[in-house]
């Protein structure tokens, strides 16, 4: 087994996005070629690369994210947990602001990116103050995977912390 | 600070040369007080991170919900991981915004079993749209298949996929950001796709 089998989805996934280059694609091809079992594999990883794909980003999505204003930042928050305005307040305002260079509205007809179900989507996510968030984010330390999997920032920073982008110099 | 108008582009290309000021930089003035600095990062980053969250998300608003979420996150955790963080190398702001993101998008699927749940009933859908309803729910069915398999990757892996698949980084970028050579993040990618397709099997090969 050579390190392409081991590679087999990553390159299927250059090509389909275009970003192999000739030698890479020839490269991919004689090893497709000369390896039954990554031949064996190749269909059934490609059909699984093209299911998993989302559709492009939809100007819904575009407005909502520029409706919420998230870049008027964190301060209100910390203070009144109300930084996320009401939404009818937030249409009008968003509708001066909204400086949105949109991917061409080409994009798929065949159906909007989220479902429809609108209504209770965030009721149980309102914001929470700074520090309510702190000891939300960094209770104690705790491991990778806990019984709920839950993944913890806290092991980001570590993680991040092995990868060298802290002190460590590791590169 | 000036909204500089950099024309947004496609997530994909959020890695070009480097930029003025810098993400590190802009931090660094976000904790010296200059709000404006925040605004900035996130009118960087904001459409990539949507791209990395909005699986997880049933509808516009709750996309822009959990970017949000990742940012509000990013930065509460500023006191204490970004003193420690390198801030003089360019892009460690990024990648801990990056990996905050995706698993905000993770945790909120965890809290959300809401979404797993949902009754074909609750999906209000306006006549004028009545008419894709079939391809909408098997959409709809197959993106919650896609969530629970990727449930079951290693964190590793559903970070790979998560920057690869739906933020659409190239693998070189992709290394960067997890602190991994780009051939590492190709065979973590590798074993995240055969996972997925062992439990996704015969769903995708129809
Ligand atoms: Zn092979």
């Amino acid at each position: 087994m050579s390190t392409d089998c081991e590679r087999l989805a990553a390159l299927f996934s250059e090509r389909r996005r275009g970003e192999l280059s000739s030698e890479d694609a020839r490269a991919l091809d004689a090893h497709l070629a000369g390896c039954p079992r990554c031949r064996e594999e190749a269909a059934g990883l490609q059909s699984v690369l093209a299911a998993v794909e989302l559709p492009p980003v939809s100007i819904q999505e575009l407005e909502a994210l520029q409706s919420r204003r998230i870049g008027e930042g964190p301060r209100p928050v910390a203070r009144s947990g109300a930084w996320k305005l009401p939404a009818v307040l937030m249409a009008a305002a968003a509708a001066a602001v909204l400086t949105v260079s949109v991917r061409p509205a080409s994009r798929h007809q065949a159906g909007p990116v989220a479902p429809l179900e609108t209504a209770a989507a965030s009721a149980g996510d309102e914001l929470l103050p700074e520090d309510a968030y702190s000891q939300e984010l960094f209770p104690e330390m705790t491991s990778d995977t806990g019984d709920d999997g839950q993944v913890s920032l806290e092991d980001d920073a570590l993680s991040l912390e092995g990868s060298g982008l802290f002190g460590n110099l590791d590169g | 600070m000036t909204q500089s108008e950099r024309p947004r582009r496609a997530p994909q290309l959020t890695l070009v040369g480097p930029r003025t000021p810098s993400d590190e930089a802009l931090v660094r003035a976000h904790l010296d007080g200059d709000r404006a600095a925040f605004g900035a990062l996130v009118q960087r980053h904001q459409r990539l991170v949507l791209a990395l969250v909005r699986r997880y998300a049933r509808t516009p608003d709750e996309s822009a919900d959990l970017v949000q979420q990742s940012f509000l996150r990013a930065f509460a955790a500023a006191g204490r991981v970004f003193p420690r963080m390198r801030l003089s190398e360019e892009g460690a702001f990024r990648a801990w915004l990056l990996r905050v993101a995706v698993n905000v998008g993770k945790n909120h699927a965890r809290d959300g079993r809401r979404w797993r749940l949902e009754p074909v009933e609750a999906l209000d859908l306006p006549a004028a749209e009545s008419a894709g309803v079939t391809e909408r729910l098997e959409a709809e069915q197959r993106r919650r298949l896609v969530r629970a398999a990727l449930d079951a990757l290693t964190r590793r892996q559903r970070e790979v996929f998560a920057l690869r698949v739906d933020g659409e980084l190239p693998f070189a970028d992709v290394a960067r950001v997890l602190g991994i050579t780009e051939n590492n993040a190709k065979v973590h990618f590798h074993h995240a796709v055969r996972r997925l397709r062992e439990r996704l099997g015969r769903e995708v090969e129809e």
